[in-house]
Order: C-alpha cells, then structure tokens, then sequence
C-alpha cells in the first residue's frame, strides 16, 4: 500500500495535468441529459407510465409497438411525414441551389438579397406557424386569398380541405427553412477555385456546361451534407403543424413528431392531461431509428471526406 | 476552337471582338434584368410576411376583414400595443425569455470554453473520433428526447422550475458549442500559451487573459445563435413549464390562440414581439453568425 500511494498520485496529478478535467464537466452533463435520454427511451417505452403515475407503472413488453403499429392514425401520420419529406426535400434543395448560384453572382447588392433570405431562419417555427396561419387564413381577412381574388384566381381552401392543408404545411416549411439550405450550398459555392471556372470559360464552356460539369460535381459531398440536415429537419417537423394546422382537417396533416407530442403533453401542449409517455416513448424510438439512418450516413460522410484528403 | 477561328477571322480586318453581333449584347441586358427581377421577387416572399404582421397590428380593426391587402393603415391605432403590454401577460413572457435564453447560452458558454480548450490544447488517443462524435449526435433533435427528459426531470423534481429549464438548454448546446470553440482556440498560436506559462500563468489565467480576449467574435457568435435557438423554442419549454408565470414568448403566445384564434391584431403583435429583436440582431450582425450555421461543412 505504502509502495502504491505515489504511484497513484503520480496518476492522478498525469490526470489532473491532461486534458480531461477541462472536457469532462461539459460532457459528463451532456451524456447525463442529451445521450442518456435516448436509451432510457427504450425501457419507457416497454412500460405503461403515464404523466398521472410516474412511480406506479408496469413493464408491458411490446405492447406500445404492437399498438402503434395496429393504430391507423399512427401509420398514416408515418405515412403522411414521409410523403411530405421526400417532396420538400428535392424541391427545397433545387431552390435552394438556384437562390445560392443567384447571390453568388456579381449583382448588385447581393448581400441585401442573401440576408433577406434567411430571415425566416431567425423566427421560431411555432411563431412561423403562427405568421402563415393569419396570412392564409380562409375568412375575409386572409391576405392571400385576397390577393389571388384581386388577381383573377379562385380562393384557395388552405386549411379546411386535407389536401390543402397538406399544401399549406409543405409550402410553410419551404419558406421557413430554405435558407438555411441555400446559406450552406452557397458556403459551398464560394469554396471553388475561381481560375478553374475562367479557364472553362476560355476553353468555351457555357453556364450551363460550368454548372453541370464543374460546380455541381465539386458540390457533392456538401450537396449530401445538406440533403441530411434537410431529412433530418423536415421529419421533425412538429411545431409548425401546431399553429398552423394541429393536425387537420380529419388528422390530415398528423405528423409522427406531432403525434407524439400531443400525446405524452395533452391537445393544448402545456395543458396537464393523462398523458401516455409509455406510447409517446415508443414512437420516439421509431423516430430516433429513422433519424439514425441519417446519422449514420453522415458519419459516412465525415470519414469518407476526411480519407479524400 | 479551329471552327469557330475559321468562320470568324478571314472576313473582318478588325478584331472579332469588337464586331460582336448586337443580339448577344441584348441577351445580356436582358438576363441581367431578369436575375434583379427574381432577386427582388424573393426578397419580397421572404420579408412581406413580416412588413403584414406589422400592417395588421396598426390597422383599425374593421380594416382587418375589410381591406385585407391594404398594407399602410388609413390611421395608426395603437389599441392592441397597450393591450398586450398592459392588459396580457406578454411582457412577463418577453422577461422570461430573455432570462432562459440568456442563462442558458451562458451556461453553454462555459462548459464549451472549457472543453474546447481541452480539446484543442492537448493530445490523446481517439480524439479525432471524439470530435465526430461530437459534431455528428447534434443531429438527433431535442423532440426525439422530450419524453425520456419529461421523466428524468420529474424525479429529479425539477418539473416546472426555471432552473431545469436553464440547465437542459445550457447542457443541449454543449457538443455544439465545444465543436464550434474548439476551432477558435486552434487558431490562437500555443506560443501565447508558453510565454503566458513561463510567466507563471496557471491554465485558467491562460485562457482567461490570453486566449478568451483573442477569441470574443467567436464567443460572441456562439452566444447569439444560441439564444436564438433557445428564444425560438417551444417544445421543451412546454413539456417542462406549466406554471403560467413561467411561460416564454413561445409557449405564452401559442395559449393566446386559445379558442378566439382570429384575434388577428391581438397575435399580430404578440407575434412581432417574439420575431423583432431577433430578427434585427440576426440581419445585422450576419456576417459573424454566416460560420456557425454552416457549421458541419466547415473543414476542420
């Protein structure tokens, strides 16, 4: 024992001198609240607690899976969350494309343009859910609607048909979140070598040859980057269905993150009513294995960007 | 090449250049007006929003559903102004955000500094596969948590305190704020860090006085993205609150939707409430925040 003791100080002063007691506290807090959740997860999951009995609850097994996925609303809402995904994400980021090769043009004032741009970033979801709800509004003091019959159009039912408020929510999101898109391509964008587009140029290529054969190929690992962030983003999507449809017409517009939702917190989120965490966790597992897909391709991303150089 | 020097140089003396045919010149001008066109059209979509919201909050209130596209009002009616600041409880919300964001994004701030100085200063085996780990788990949303965290906070009793709120918003930005930092102190040269030792500086000194100072548009673009982060949300604001004093912007805005959901003057204003300050700090100061949110592009 004697022998041991400076032995062991010598370790602990070769700790103390290194790196860890700087990163530990951070991390050991994040792992605590921001990893952690995620497994435990897994067991709420296989319980059936709810918001009135936190200490008194059974393990139930399967029984949360085997419902959800008997649960026609909660397939549908699966079902509606991918539909709108996998239209918003190619649309968002063939825009997104096209506003970041506009501002990376020599015009006048473009920095006006690129900040106006992503405004929308800047503003809460719930707030942009909000906003969109009053300008679409199908009542008298809709603007929109107003505006299309000051121009000839018929009105548009943005809320009250389920597949215009499916539009409604599609075409919210884009304008809230493109901007971010764009901001990161345009990051991208201005990474290329200047001399070689000149030397394309001299060479004869034209826009479009430039953009298709040099820009677009240089762009494919952040053009991947961005797709992910996109995913990941618009599965999510959860608090602008709250504002601005909650979920209609008919369970129309039910989002997996907005089912869950509603159902651990209760209708009117902060309204204390039985909620089943038990079932909410059980659709959070199926969320966080969709999201894993996504973080697993980015890791794939990472390293392989790292090994090119 | 060869084709196009044989069509074009044998007829002119003069250089081909000067010779251009006028159509391509017309084009030119022509697309150069459509790009201004789509620029400013988008610029538009982007910003009318906002420019409305301000409109419907001034407006009389007949002028709401009677002229709904009239964007300057015909009198300015400042009713809905004194009615949220006096009458609603928004003004205890505006405080209470600005308390949770700030705390939080201190608290962040912190810890980040902290870690990012570990990370930056010193060497050890997986490091490189820490840091990915660090940028790639900022990927799984704070929602996929929110249930798990509602639990854990229940039997931690801190359901419904400000602290828990403060602490789950200050520990969520950690593995982003230690990635962000960590390429600030990378840039700080080690040399600072040896002349300050010599001087008898301890580590803390070091990265109080040598390389904080030399860092501060990094610290101070870090703090705002994340009060904004923290300002803009709802969802575990609401999951941990339900005292109604307690309420941020978000969550007090969203019950003022209540069953009168088209109080468009009443959600007009408490809506800019929640949308100005951040907007304006956002525009202008831009330029400082453009790297923190391309932040997982950026090469480290």
């Amino acid at each position: 024992m004697a022998i041991a003791q400076p032995h062991s100080t010598r370790r602990l002063e070769a700790f103390l001198g290194g790196p860890w007691p700087f990163i530990l506290p951070g991390i050991l807090l994040y792992l605590a609240l921001s990893i952690y959740p995620i497994f435990y997860q897994f067991y709420i999951a296989m319980t059936d607690i709810q918001v009135t009995s936190l200490v008194n609850f059974d393990f139930v097994g399967l029984a949360n899976y085997r419902f959800i996925f008997t649960d026609s609303r909660f397939i549908e809402a699966l079902q509606f969350t991918f539909v709108f995904v996998f239209i918003t994400v190619p649309v968002q980021y063939v825009i997104a494309f096209s506003l970041a090769l506009l501002v990376d043009q020599k015009l006048k004032g473009r920095l006006f343009y690129r900040v106006t741009y992503i405004i929308p970033l800047a503003i809460s979801s719930l707030i942009v859910g909000l906003m969109w709800r009053l300008l679409l509004h199908e009542s008298a003091a809709g603007f929109v609607n107003a505006l299309l019959e000051l121009l000839g159009f018929e009105t548009f039912r943005f809320f009250s048909t389920p597949n215009g408020a499916r539009f409604s929510v599609f075409l919210v999101n884009i304008w809230s979140s493109v901007g971010s898109t764009m901001i990161f391509l345009l990051g991208g964008l201005q990474t290329i070598d200047q001399e070689l587009l000149e030397a394309a140029t001299v060479d004869g290529a034209n826009t479009f040859q430039r953009f298709f054969l040099i820009k677009l190929p240089l762009m494919r690992t952040i053009s991947g980057l961005a797709l992910i962030f996109m995913f990941v983003g618009t599965f999510g999507i959860f608090e602008k269905i709250l504002a601005l449809t909650f979920g209609g017409p008919a369970n129309a517009t039910f989002t997996v993150g907005f089912y869950m939702f509603t159902t651990a917190f209760g209708a009117r989120g902060a309204a204390a009513t039985a909620g089943l965490l038990g079932r909410a966790a059980s659709m959070g597992v199926v969320m966080f294995f969709v999201i894993l897909i996504f973080v697993v391709l980015y890791l794939w991303l990472v390293m392989f960007e790292r090994d090119e150089r | 090449m060869t084709a196009q020097m044989t069509s074009f140089s044998p007829a002119s003396s003069s250089p081909a250049v000067l010779k251009r045919p006028l159509a391509p010149r017309v084009m030119r001008v022509v697309n150069r007006v459509l790009l201004y066109i789509i620029a400013i059209a988008f610029t538009i979509i982007f910003v009318f929003p906002i420019i409305w919201l301000i409109s419907a909050s001034l407006k009389p209130n007949v002028e709401i559903y009677q002229e709904p596209l009239r964007l300057i009002p015909s009198e300015i009616d400042l009713t809905t102004y004194d009615k949220v600041f006096n009458v609603t409880p928004v003004l205890r919300y505006l405080v209470n955000s600005f308390f949770y964001s700030f705390t939080g994004s201190i608290i962040t701030l912190f810890f980040s500094i902290l870690a990012a100085y570990g990370l930056s200063r010193h060497v050890f085996t997986g490091k490189k596969h820490f840091l990915t780990f660090l940028l790639v788990i900022q990927v799984v949303p704070q929602l996929v948590r929110l249930v798990p965290l509602y639990i854990m906070m229940s039997s931690l009793g801190l359901i419904n305190t400000q602290f828990g709120l403060i602490l789950l918003y200050g520990v969520g930005g950690i593995a982003y704020g230690t990635w962000f930092l960590k390429g600030y102190f990378d840039s700080v040269p080690k040399d600072l860090d040896e002349a300050a030792w010599i001087d008898g500086a301890s580590k803390f000194q070091t990265i109080w006085r040598i390389i904080i100072p030399t860092i501060i548009p990094g610290l101070v673009a870090l703090l705002i993205l994340q009060f904004i982060g923290h300002w803009n949300d709802f969802a575990v604001a609401a999951m941990m609150l339900r005292i109604p004093e307690y309420r941020p912007l978000t969550v007090g805005i969203y019950t003022l939707i209540g069953p009168d959901e088209t109080d468009f003057r009443l959600l007009s204003t408490a809506a800019l409430v929640n949308i100005v300050p951040v907007v304006l700090v956002f525009s202008f100061l831009q330029r400082y925040l453009i790297s923190g949110l391309t932040a997982g592009a950026v090469k480290r």
